[in-house]
This record gives structure tokens, sequence and C-alpha cells, in this order.
């Protein structure tokens, strides 16, 4: 069996596993349903909110939150990054003011972005950009801070203005930074949705489980709980796709030099 | 031949680090001709890159004047190309597009670029790994990539930072010989090139000059040769060779002097 093949068993495998035991714990009240559910009426419950349909709109909703807290803060982040790191005037005032609003428990901001932003997808986009800015700026403004002096010595002495070294050399060399960063900030952005409906709104995912919540029904909790997952984990997939596109250079540089060490 | 490429007047340059200012280049007055070879020898940490970086212009002196073909230097040296001790290539770009990198930002058309840049890949020998990537050649070859990148925008100075150090000997024998051969070629000789080096050997067979500094405090001149070797020079005759020999004993002497004196 090759070594995917077999890894992809034993995944199999524990899943299995673990989700039978949930069901069998539950079914003989050795945990209680009411509260921790059981796998197959989840499976069920999900099946039948997809079968009704109803489903897809709030789908549709928290994911065009979370896309446009994406966009948004990743562009901000990237932006104030950039900037502050070919700026060592501006990151040396502004410093401290990051710092603080960096501090600053964002959660606790949602009631204030609903009052702000009232109930509609808005006030989640905000929290979403408020989680999101931050972990892009700061791998984005380490990153650029972080490029090899040397390769912007060769480009500024190979005639290199400013708009092309970004361009050319801080870019690329800060990609691989950045791009785990907004790895982390889909989930964040994700985050920033549900909990976002979840303060208060009438549509999205993060709806549907606090409704369920408020009839303690268990099971709507897992089964949002399970869609939300699935979803971010597709989407996570597609990213991962450009990513290794993105960085080809970078992927066979790795392989060649570590891949006999990794794989004997 | 009889123009000057180079000319530094009086030039200090110090840095602040923890323990103070610390003068990396004291008081030093250089000049070079066009179409010289000259190479800057001196013990490691003597200040010889700082003298680099000035001519380059990612220096500035603190007092003192550069001048580059008799015009004082301000902001980056446009007439220079410089070779980096470290591998400075962009790892994202392939081994074509690196040569041509600097033709691109001068936003010469992609396809003249990189027909020059096959052109020097050819005379390079590296014409086979031309899309390839900096990680898939060797360290000599990757040298040689960053001489093509170097060459190729046709400037007057070419300034040289131990680009060899990171060789093993044997490669780095052969690359000196390329380089002299590049450097040779030239119509005219018109090139000038300022090689740093801490290695005696190496300065006495690449250079028509060697200028000795000392490091203490800050790089201040201390002798100047002239090497009225022939060329070609082969690395194993030139030892035999008795100017060689007494050149040698030059250097050495002069930078025996400068490990004993008091830091």
């Amino acid at each position: 069996m090759s070594r995917r093949a077999r890894l992809f068993s034993i995944r199999l495998l524990l899943t299995v596993a673990i989700l039978a035991a949930w069901q069998w714990l539950s079914s003989a009240h050795i945990i209680d349903p009411f509260f921790f559910s059981r796998p197959g009426d989840i499976a069920a419950r999900i099946y039948k909110m997809f079968a009704a349909g109803a489903v897809w709109m709030h789908l549709a909703v928290t994911l065009e939150e979370a896309f446009l807290a994406l966009l948004l803060g990743s562009t901000g982040g990237i932006a104030a990054g950039f900037l502050l790191g070919r700026s060592a005037f501006l990151s040396d005032v502004l410093e401290p003011f990051i710092q603080v609003l960096n501090a600053l428990p964002r959660v606790v901001l949602a009631p204030l972005f609903l009052l702000w932003f009232g109930l509609g997808i808005w006030s989640k986009v905000a929290l979403g950009v408020s989680l999101v800015f931050f972990i892009v700026f700061f791998s984005a403004w380490r990153a650029v801070r972080d490029v090899e002096p040397a390769l912007i010595h060769n480009a500024l002495m190979l005639g290199a203005s400013e708009r092309q070294l970004i361009a050319h050399v801080i870019l690329p060399s800060a990609l691989s930074a950045i791009w785990a960063s907004l790895n982390v900030s889909l989930g964040m952005a994700m985050v920033g949705a549900v909990v976002g409906e979840y303060l208060g709104a009438s549509r999205g995912i993060g709806y549907l489980i606090a409704q369920s919540e408020g009839l303690f029904d268990s099971t709507g909790v897992f089964a949002g709980m399970a869609v939300l997952s699935l979803v971010t984990v597709c989407v996570s997939a597609v990213a991962g796709c450009i990513e290794r596109w993105a960085l080809r250079w970078k992927a066979s540089a790795e392989i060649e030099t570590q891949g006999s060490q990794r794989f004997p | 031949m009889s123009s000057v490429a180079i000319c530094l007047k009086n030039v200090s340059r110090s840095f602040v680090s923890r323990n103070g200012n610390v003068t990396a280049v004291r008081n030093l007055s250089l000049q070079l001709g066009a179409g010289r070879f000259v190479s800057l020898l001196g013990m490691s940490g003597c200040g010889k890159s700082t003298v680099l970086n000035l001519t380059a212009g990612l220096l500035t002196p603190d007092e003192g004047t550069v001048e580059i073909r008799g015009e004082p230097l301000a902001g980056l040296n446009r007439h220079a190309t410089y070779l980096f001790q470290h591998d400075v290539l962009l790892p994202w770009k392939s081994i074509l597009e690196n040569v041509i990198f600097g033709l691109r930002l001068a936003d010469a058309p992609r396809v003249a670029a990189r027909d020059s840049g096959m052109h020097w890949l050819n005379r390079m020998g590296l014409a086979h790994v031309a899309a390839r990537y900096p990680h898939q050649l060797s360290g000599g070859m990757r040298r040689r990539v960053a001489l093509a990148q170097n060459w190729i925008l046709n400037r007057p100075l070419i300034l040289m930072d131990e680009p060899f150090s990171a060789l093993d000997v044997h490669t780095r024998l052969q690359m000196e010989t390329e380089l002299t051969a590049l450097w040779q070629a030239d119509a005219g000789q018109t090139r000038t090139v300022l090689f740093v080096t801490h290695d005696l050997e190496e300065s006495i067979r690449l250079s028509d000059e060697v200028i000795v500094l000392k490091s203490s405090p800050g790089a201040s001149l201390v002798a100047h040769y002239e090497v009225d070797l022939p060329r070609p020079r082969d690395g194993i005759a030139l030892k035999e060779n008795s100017q060689y020999r007494a050149l040698y004993r030059a250097l050495w002497n002069d930078l025996q002097a400068d490990g004993r004196s008091p830091q």
C-alpha cells in the first residue's frame, strides 16, 4: 500500500472509531443524548436541512460576510504592512497605537459594531475585518522588514525603483509569510461572521446555531457546527491549491533539499 | 586610459554601535584609473566592504567626497554594478529571468532582453539551465549567473565584494580565470574593477594594482602595489615567479603588521 493510501485508511478508521464511540456512548445513555446528541441524528438533521433548502441561503450569507471580511481585512493589512515595513518613521510613530488596538479583545467590539452598522451583514463584516486585519498586518509587516537586505541592495544596484523593488523582490519574498497568515485569517473571518450573527442577525449559520441553542436543540447546534467546519475545510483546500501554484518555485526547492530526509 | 574612474578624497565613515561609534573608514584617499583591475586587500572586518558600499552609493561618507568619472557621487552609483558576497539571485525567478533582471528593470523589450540573456548564458556555458531556478544550480554556477547579471548591463564599473569566498578552491580558480577573461574581452579594456578580498594570492593573481588597507582604527591606506605580471596568469606557474614571491612577501608583511597592531 502506498504511503498516501495508508494514511487515508488510518484517518478514515480514526473518524469511524470516534463517531462510533460517540454514537454508542450516547445511545447507551452513558452521556446524555439531550446535551451531546448522536452522530446519526446530526447527519439526519444535516440531510434534512439541505433537503429543505433554506440552509443554502444561510450558508451564502455567512460565506459572503466572511469573504468580504477576508478581502477588506487582508487588503488593508497587506497595504498597512508594506507601508510600515518600508517606512521606519511611520512604524516608529504608529507602533504603540497598533499594539494597543491589537491588545483589545475584538469580540467585545461586536455589540458596538451592531450599533454602528446595524443588524445586516456589515456589522459581521466589520467584526471579521477587525480580526483579520491584525493577523495579516503583523505578518506582512514582519515579512517586509525581514527581506534579505542583500537582495534589496542588489536590485537597487541593478536599477530598481521603489515600485519595482516591491513588485520583484519584496512582494514575492514576503508572499509565503503573508499567505500563511491568510490561511489563519480564513478561519478568523468565519469566526467574525458567525459570532456577529450569533449576537444579532436574522440570517446565517451563526443565527441558525443561536436559534437551536435557544431551543436546547443540541442536534441543531452540532449540525450547524459540522456544516461550518466542512465548508471552511473545503475553502482552505482550494486556497492550498492556489498556494502551491503561486509558490511553486519554493515547493520544488523544499522537495529537493528535504525530500531525501522526509521519505527515506 | 589615464582618466580617473573612481576617486575617494579624505573619506571617513563611522557607524553607531552598542559600544559607541565605530570608525570603519578613516581619512581614506584612493584613485582608480579607468580600465584597471584593482584589489582592496585587508584583514576581515577592516572596513573594505564599507569602502565598496561608499563607492556604490549605498552608504554616504561622513566626511570627504566620492567622485565617479569626475563627478561627485549623489545617490546610487548608476555607473556601477555590484557583485555581492552573498547569493543574491532571486529564488522565484528562473536563471534567464535573473540574468536579464537589470535589463527588465530598465524596461528593455522582453524579446531583446531574452536574446541578450541567452547570449550571455551561452557565453558562460549555462544555456542548458536557463529555465531552472537558482536552488537547482551549484554554487559555482550561481556565481556565473551573478557575473552575467552584472556584465549584461555593460556598465563601466564593476564592484566586487569577496565574490568567490564561499567557493571551493578548484571552482574558485576557475571563476578567477573566467572573470579575467570577461574583463579582458571588453574592447579597449575600459571596464574598471574594484575587487575586495582578504585573500592575498587571489589579489595578486587577478589585479593590476593591489591596495592594502589596515583595520585599526578604521580602514586607511597602508600600501599600494603595481602588479606587473604578464597575463594570462597561471596560478601554479606564478608561484615559481620571483616577482610574484617578492610581492607576496611584501603583502604578507603588511597584513602581519596590521594583525599585530593594537586595537
